[in-house]
């Protein structure tokens, strides 16, 4: 087979990074992204991007733990080097603080991010409604930068990006020979994924420059994420919610919610909403198989439904699906050599 | 009960609030007047980043530890107020880091959460071995100098934009006490040879994903003549220059080539900051701060002279515990004159 033609759908943080890693595992590729939006309007540029995983409750935990260690050596090595501010990648530290003692001690992720330990005395009494928590520092990855900066890397290597609403895989089939869905909420019209549902989240992005740490609610809640040039305040998890309009008691809420953990946000200046639909699920679905219509093949690999946790799992699971993408793409060229016996 | 004090930097500024605040209730007629050559942004304290972090060792002195932690201590106080963002005030972590391990230093404890780093954290700094992480403060005084000057105009003090030739020209005006916290200058008015210029040149960058402050240690080399990297509000500041006895405040060519190529091998990403300033200071060094007092006659009159100088490179780090202390000095000199009883309550 001349060039497999991959068509990767969506150019979220999973469409770019599996769009990526299918160019680097696969030279031999041509690698085509179509989707309906680009940054800065997809899901991941309105997520702030910190790599504290989400536990899926689908999901085997070394997997999860895989993908996460994976992701983030990844983004450290750029953090480290002189692409890291054009990336939008770099480290924040912080603290997780609880209300209630949480049932696990150590989650686990806790010897992937960097010094994690249990916050001291001293540090909680900045939390007084908090009884325990834990420091330690991660990494940021900002949007738009970071996908910009994917999307740089892709058209390097030759990766055609267009605009294009794909409204079924089927549409693909005589231009690519493999399809990836990347889609995330909107694979749930896609590919009529019942199981996906949107989260909303809705984040006040704020300029407060003097604001150097995180500080994240265990609930999940509250949180405030210092990125480049702005703060992100959240937020919310509202289930089945599939609103993208802002609530402005929602906002004056969130805002509220923030200051009382920190009093100088009231100084924050220019605040910005934004609302994302967290393309949830109980696993990621992540796996590939070959669609039949009419005598037609069309193998497609799904890599999507990463609800809250995105960005920590990006890279991980972007590998997993490039290596799927592969195995697909050999099982072509296996029939094909059958084809001309 | 006139008092002037002499210097508008982060000493002369604090040690002006924190007498006023303590004893004009007490004493009705207590008149303040500021004289100085320099005011914000022009002093001193301006050109520093605002880190709060003494020195690695006290070298015995149990005072200064004390003062660094009541200064420590009263700005986390204020972490929560509202005020604090129009002070400059706000929390940073960050690294110290090292090319063998050191002791612990005398701060350990008054910061938070004060660790050794662990191998996976050196990793970012190729040639370094050993380090500490903490959360500290940071107070930059582009915006504190101008808090203390708002607070204390508004309580009456009165400032005056003019070089100060002697403490007898002070005493000739009717002062009855001087504060003197000219801090690298001092000498001009009492010849001090302990007292002595640290020179210091930055260079202000945009680099705003820079989120750490990052300090790094030459045992040979001395204090701040390693790079140093810190994050402030609007800028990130470079530096590592430490020159003793070098007067010049104009910037150094070969100071700024040492500064850029030592940061940019430190945090690669800096080669894409782009650099909005550079500034030379002399950091007021010496053995020990200077904080005493001293009575000087003049005619038949003695007068009372408190010093508040020498703080080198850790003015700001310690600046409330010792206006704290110099206005304990000038509560003394209150009660001798019996403007005060000595049971009188401290505010």
């Amino acid at each position: 087979m001349a060039a497999p033609r991959v068509a990767v759908v969506g150019a979220g943080v999973i469409g770019l990074s599996t769009a990526l890693c299918i160019t680097e595992t696969c030279p031999s590729c041509s690698v085509t992204i179509l989707s309906e939006q680009f940054s800065p309007n997809t899901t991941s540029d309105v997520a702030a991007g910190m790599l504290i995983p989400h536990t899926y409750p689908g999901t085997p935990i070394h997997v999860q733990k895989q993908w996460f260690k994976e992701t983030f050596t990844y983004l450290f090595a750029i953090s480290n080097s002189p692409e890291a501010s054009e990336a939008g990648i770099h480290l924040v530290s912080g603290w997780q603080v609880f209300k209630n003692t949480p049932k696990e001690e150590l989650p686990f992720w806790s010897d992937v991010v960097l010094g994690f330990r249990p916050m001291s005395e001293a540090e909680l009494q900045k939390f007084p409604q908090h009884r325990c928590g834990q420091a330690f520092t991660t990494l940021k990855c900002d949007c738009p930068p970071y996908l910009l900066w994917l999307e740089k890397r892709l058209k390097a290597t030759g990766v055609q990006m267009y605009t294009r609403k794909v409204a079924d895989l089927w549409e693909l089939h005589r231009e690519y020979h493999v399809v990836v869905n990347c889609a995330g909420i909107g694979a749930h019209q896609l590919v009529g994924d019942e199981k996906l549902f949107p989260v909303r989240g809705q984040v006040l992005k704020v300029h407060a420059p003097w604001v150097k740490n995180f500080i994240r609610d265990g609930d999940g809640l509250t949180y405030i994420y210092p990125g480049i040039h702005r703060v992100t305040l959240g937020g919310t998890r509202e289930k089945e919610n599939w609103s993208l309009t802002p609530d402005p008691g929602t906002t004056k809420d969130i805002f509220d919610r923030c200051c009382s953990f920190e009093p100088s946000l009231q100084g924050a200046q220019d605040i910005k909403v934004k609302v994302g639909l967290r393309p949830s699920r109980q696993c990621v679905r992540l796996q590939r198989e070959v669609w039949s219509q009419g005598g037609v093949k069309l193998p497609v690999v799904h890599n999507y439904g990463h609800g809250a946790g995105g960005f920590s799992v990006h890279r991980g699971t972007a590998k997993e699906a490039a290596h799927l993408v592969g195995e697909c793409i050999a099982a072509l060229q296996g029939s094909s050599l059958k084809a001309k016996l | 009960m006139r008092v002037a004090i002499i210097g508008a930097g982060v000493i002369g500024l604090s040690t002006a609030l924190r007498i006023h605040e303590q004893y004009h209730s007490l004493v009705p007629s207590l008149e303040m007047k500021i004289y100085a050559d320099r005011y914000t942004p022009h002093t001193t304290s301006d050109g520093a980043a605002g880190l709060w972090q003494p020195y690695l060792s006290d070298h015995g002195n149990l005072q200064e530890t004390l003062w660094n932690k009541e200064t420590f201590d009263y700005l986390l106080g204020h972490l929560g107020s509202p005020a604090a963002k129009e002070m400059g005030l706000f929390l940073i972590s960050g690294y110290n880091l090292f090319t063998q391990p050191v002791p612990d230093p005398p701060w350990k404890n008054i910061v938070l959460g004060f660790r050794n780093l662990t191998p996976k954290e050196l990793e970012l700094f190729p040639g370094y071995s050993y380090g500490w992480f903490n959360t500290a403060l940071m107070l930059e005084c582009r915006k504190y100098l101008p808090w203390l000057t708002r607070r204390l105009t508004q309580r009456g003090v009165k400032f005056f934009h003019k070089k100060v030739g002697s403490f007898q020209e002070m005493f000739a005006q009717g002062m009855d006490v001087v504060i003197n916290c000219t801090g690298v200058r001092a000498g001009e008015l009492q010849p001090d040879p302990q007292l002595q210029p640290g020179r210091g040149q930055v260079i202000k960058v945009l680099a705003p994903w820079v989120k750490h402050f990052i300090i790094t240690h030459n045992m040979e080399s001395g204090i701040y003549n390693s790079p140093y990297v810190i994050p402030g509000s609007e800028f990130t500041v470079l530096g590592g220059i430490y020159q003793h006895g070098n007067w010049n405040e104009e910037n150094s060519a070969q100071d700024h080539k040492t500064i850029w190529e030592k940061c940019c091998r430190l945090l690669p990403a800096l080669q894409e900051a782009k650099i909005v300033e550079e500034w030379s200071g002399l950091r007021p060094a010496r053995p020990c701060v200077r904080l005493e007092r001293e009575t000087i006659h003049h005619g038949h009159f003695q007068a009372e002279v408190i010093h508040n100088y020498g703080h080198g490179g850790f003015g700001i780090t310690i600046h409330w515990g010792c206006a704290m202390a110099a206005a304990r000095l000038f509560g003394t000199i209150l009660q001798e004159k019996k403007l005060i009883s000595p049971s009188q309550p401290r505010l």
